[in-house]
């Protein structure tokens, strides 16, 4: 991992990330996922509503030239699923149990290419997910389902913190933001 | 070897259990019994780019973690390669049949794979090559499950029962098993353990450097016999640090080590085979923290030493194979903890090589907390350990007041867990403290990206931002601190105020937001070897606030020659400073007269044509939606990392048939256009990179390590790379890439 020299917030949810040049060219991942290929500068600017106005996404850059591996990828935080595909069908619905219930997350159209991967979002760490994938024909009747239990740990994904300071103490207090 | 249940897969290692087991794996599966028909995957395979016939029953732990194809060699005809192998024999697969693939260089890497289709392979495009991503399974009934933090306190001793079985027609003999080794064997000369309780072992030369951080240390006497199996909790090149918890595991007792002891970085596993009765069962065991009783425990750690040996296991025969696997309670914590069996037999007299490897991880709740990265007017070293850990929040952090001036203290705080992985932010956060204690709140932000740049004639470039929206009452200059030889400091050394450069009125530096401000201010000229010091600060003329940072940046004037002409000085009238209008361009130029294979440059467009054919179309227009690659709908485009071969000059022309065209980097074909198949191969593909900006007017340059496909940008009013082909075979493209039909 590059040593970055600023991250800065340069607009509502765009910040900016700039790092000591090395060998080259650059690799970015953001959660386990390579998002930039081979840049050549020494800084990247990211821009999306999803990310926070109070804390960067925990992006991760390496320094190809020199053989860095981004730690996000030996410990992704997605889950993958793959599942044998099923001629008869029409279409695949993946869903996760949250909060007591299955919940439709995404659906996979049978398109006949054999294997079918669906890559979920970023989890959280240290708790165990559960998805099932159902088959469904063209009039909606559903398979079985064949469920997938993920024990996942990957790398923490911190919230934002905060800063006070007591002159009284000369001590700076660390705290979770709310 | 291409019948299924021959050679390398005659060996078939399953599942143990109950008649009426599920054959699902969990805490109660393969604690003996019989055995299941449920194999134990070696690898799992992530299948990409498949051949939608094609399913994948086993992959051979021999052939290794990575990615492995399987290629359409006919319409009835498969072949394979295993990761960094070569391709095997072609083997036709009928529809409903099952067979092996093997690859080239050895018969005990293979892929069992079952054809369910009649329809034929497809050759072509990414049809032909089915990828499979190896990896070692995690979990599972090899594997076992993952240790908690509790149990890895008291300590936890888990065992299995699965199932080798002879699934072919033909004898196997001589089967040994053992447990591998992380690297190669080393010699206790230098020190060893005590007869019991903690110690170190050592050896001459730093050959521990290859062994994991932490693991499993089996030790055997100069004659192979095993004497201890001990974990160690950490290491030097050179040692071996045993805490006494690590003392005595894996059924062996503590004992006292000699300088010809040799030492094996071991999978924390042994193994014990148990034959079945008559009734064609082995014992069944309580729970999975039960120990099967009368069976031998074997403590081999290669095929001259193995765990055991099994003379002759006839067709159809199985032997229960016990794994026992345990954790004692100075277990480093981690995630994906490796471990596995080799095996070796022979069979109609070729010897064939086995391996299965599983991963599980260790917790350790003591871990889970906040480490607190701590730097002092300049960012926190994340290399080093951290100022703090802290198990919860809030925590706090002791500060200094400085002599003079102003501290800043950056803040990080990176989360770990019982995993000891920890989060990726290195974001920081400031706090400003003056001389009195008192913390200082800066009217104005801070100047960004800093940075000193030394020209020709000893004249230093000092650029940075300053993003005004971030105050509320922006600052209206920088001002600019130089010192020679230490750094200067606010309220002592004199400034230069400079004026803000916004987008609107300065060309050359790309894109700038709004409200961004930017430096470029020139000093000097030095002498060479000048130490040069700057601190910049924002400024706001109204109030006479100044940002509160207090670092510089250093610069060493090292360059040489005259000081350059004013760059804004006037020649011809008016004329100075003005760009050409942009001139109309049509170029064609030929690569091979031959086979009529030619580039057309135009303004914004670079075509690429062969025998009367458009191959492809980059165009390049006014904003990024409207640039990209387009490549005909005919066209597959396969990502191909084999060798194409060596090449000569940049584009190459194979007239064929089957016409090529190569675009070659370094002498190397990286970049293959097959242009009567309708095929474009590269080791991978990728779009919107961010491309090297070269302004030469051919429409191929080679670089030493890349070559360049140029196009003429109207807007910039030159030419520039709408694509890249790399020494590793990358084909980048600066925009998307399209297919449609007539390109």
């Amino acid at each position: 991992m590059v040593v970055y020299t600023t991250i800065e917030k340069t607009g509502d949810t765009a910040w900016r990330w700039t790092w000591t040049a090395g060998t080259g060219p650059y690799d970015a991942y953001l959660y386990g996922r390579r998002i930039r290929f081979g840049l050549t500068e020494t800084n990247l600017t990211l821009d999306s509503d999803d990310y926070s106005s109070t804390e960067p996404p925990p992006l991760e850059v390496v320094d190809r030239g020199a053989s860095e591996t981004a730690t996000s990828t030996l410990y992704p935080p997605y889950a993958v699923l793959q599942w044998r595909g099923n001629t008869g069908c029409e279409r695949y619905r993946i869903d996760r149990y949250t909060a007591g219930a299955w919940v439709e997350e995404a659906s996979v159209a049978e398109t006949g290419r054999g294997y079918y991967v669906y890559e979920s979002a970023a989890l959280t760490d240290g708790e165990t997910h559960q998805f099932r994938v159902v088959a469904l024909d063209d009039r909606g009747y559903e398979a079985d389902p064949v469920a997938f239990s993920i024990d996942h740990i990957c790398q923490p994904d911190p919230s934002a913190i905060n800063l006070s300071y007591s002159q009284g103490t000369g001590l700076i207090t660390i705290s979770e933001a709310a | 070897v291409a019948s299924p249940y021959t050679g390398a897969d005659a060996l078939v290692l399953t599942m143990t259990g109950s008649e009426s087991a599920s054959g699902l794996y969990g805490a109660a599966s393969c604690l003996g019994g019989v055995k299941l028909a449920e194999e134990v995957a070696a690898l799992t395979p992530r299948v990409s780019l498949a051949l939608p016939q094609v399913i994948v029953q086993q992959c051979a732990g021999y052939n290794g973690p990575g990615a492995g194809y399987i290629r359409a060699t006919s319409g009835t005809q498969l072949a394979y390669t295993a990761p960094g192998g070569t391709e095997g024999p072609a083997v036709t697969v009928a529809d409903g049949a099952t067979a092996v693939l093997v690859d080239g260089g050895s018969a005990s890497k293979y892929v069992r794979v079952t054809r369910n289709g009649a329809a034929a392979f497809d050759g072509r495009g990414y049809g032909g090559r089915m990828t499979l991503d190896l990896v070692k399974p995690a979990t599972g009934a090899l594997a076992m499950r993952n240790v908690t933090s509790a149990e890895r306190a008291a300590g936890l001793n888990l065992y299995r029962a699965l199932a080798l079985w002879n699934a072919s027609d033909s004898t196997i003999t001589n089967l040994k098993v053992w447990r591998p080794s992380f690297a190669n064997e080393q010699i206790s000369y230098e020190s060893q353990l005590p007869a019991s309780g903690a110690g170190t072992i050592a050896i001459i030369y730093g050959y521990f450097v290859t062994w994991p951080a932490s693991g499993f240390c089996a030790i055997h006497t100069s004659l192979g016999a095993l004497r201890e199996v001990v974990y160690y909790t950490s290491r030097t090149d050179t040692s071996l640090t045993v805490p006494a918890a690590g003392r005595a595991l894996l059924g062996t007792s503590a004992a006292a080590g000699t300088s010809t002891d040799l030492l094996y970085p071991i999978h924390g596993i042994r193994c014990a085979v148990e034959t079945p009765g008559s009734d064609g069962t082995i014992q069944v065991i309580a729970n999975e923290t039960t120990a099967p009783t009368g069976v031998t425990w074997g403590g081999g750690v290669s095929a001259s030493n193995p765990c055991g040996t099994i003379a002759s296991l006839a067709p159809g025969a199985w032997l229960g194979m016990w794994l026992h696997r345990q954790t004692p309670t100075c277990f480093v914590a981690g995630i994906n903890v490796e471990h596995g069996i080799d095996l070796q037999y022979e069979i109609d007299g070729t010897t064939y090589y086995k391996s299965w490897r599983g991963l599980y991880s260790v917790a350790d709740s003591s871990l889970i907390g906040h480490c607190i990265y701590v730097g002092v007017d300049a960012n926190p070293n994340f290399a080093a350990a951290p100022a703090a850990i802290a198990a919860t929040l809030p925590t706090t952090y002791a500060t200094t007041a400085p002599g003079s001036g102003v501290r800043e203290y950056r803040i990080c705080r990176v989360k770990r867990n019982a995993y000891g992985l920890l989060s990726n932010n290195r974001y920081t956060r400031s706090k400003f403290i003056n001389s009195s204690g008192a913390e200082v709140v800066s009217p104005v932000d801070a100047p960004q990206d800093v940075t000193l740049t030394v020209r020709a004639g000893g004249e230093v470039d000092v650029a940075a931002t300053y993003y005004a929206s971030r105050d509320a009452t922006p600052a209206d200059n920088f001002r600019v601190y130089a010192k020679l030889g230490s750094n200067p400091v606010k309220g002592v050394d004199t400034p230069t105020e400079v004026s803000f450069l916004s987008s609107g009125d300065f060309q050359g530096y790309g894109s700038v937001g709004a409200n961004t401000n930017l430096l470029r201010y020139t000093l000097g000229p030095y002498d060479w070897g000048a130490d040069l010091r700057v601190l910049v600060t924002t400024y706001r003329s109204a109030d006479s606030a100044e940002s509160i940072n207090t670092a510089a940046v250093q610069a060493t004037v090292n360059t040489v020659g005259p000081v350059p002409v004013p760059w804004r000085t006037s020649l011809i009238g008016s004329a100075y400073d003005k760009r050409q209008p942009n001139a109309y361009i049509d170029r064609t130029i030929t690569i091979d007269a031959g086979t009529t294979t030619y580039w057309r440059m135009l303004p914004g467009e670079t075509q690429l044509w062969t025998g009367g054919a458009l191959v492809w179309r980059a165009v390049i227009g006014g904003d990024a939606d409207r640039s990209a690659l387009l490549i005909p709908s005919v066209y597959d485009l396969i990502e191909d990392d084999t060798s194409f071969g060596a090449g000569t000059g940049t584009i190459e022309v194979v007239a064929g048939p089957p016409r090529l065209i190569y675009v070659n980097v370094g002498g190397t074909r990286r970049l293959k256009i097959d242009a009567t198949n309708k095929t474009v191969s590269a080791a991978e593909f990728n779009m919107w990179d961010t491309l090297t900006d070269c302004p030469v007017d051919d429409p191929a340059v080679a670089r030493p390590t890349e070559t360049l496909l140029q196009i003429y940008d109207p807007i910039i009013g030159r030419y520039r790379a709408y694509a890249s082909v790399n020494s590793s075979g990358v084909f980048a493209t600066g925009y998307s890439a399209i297919q449609r039909k007539g390109g």
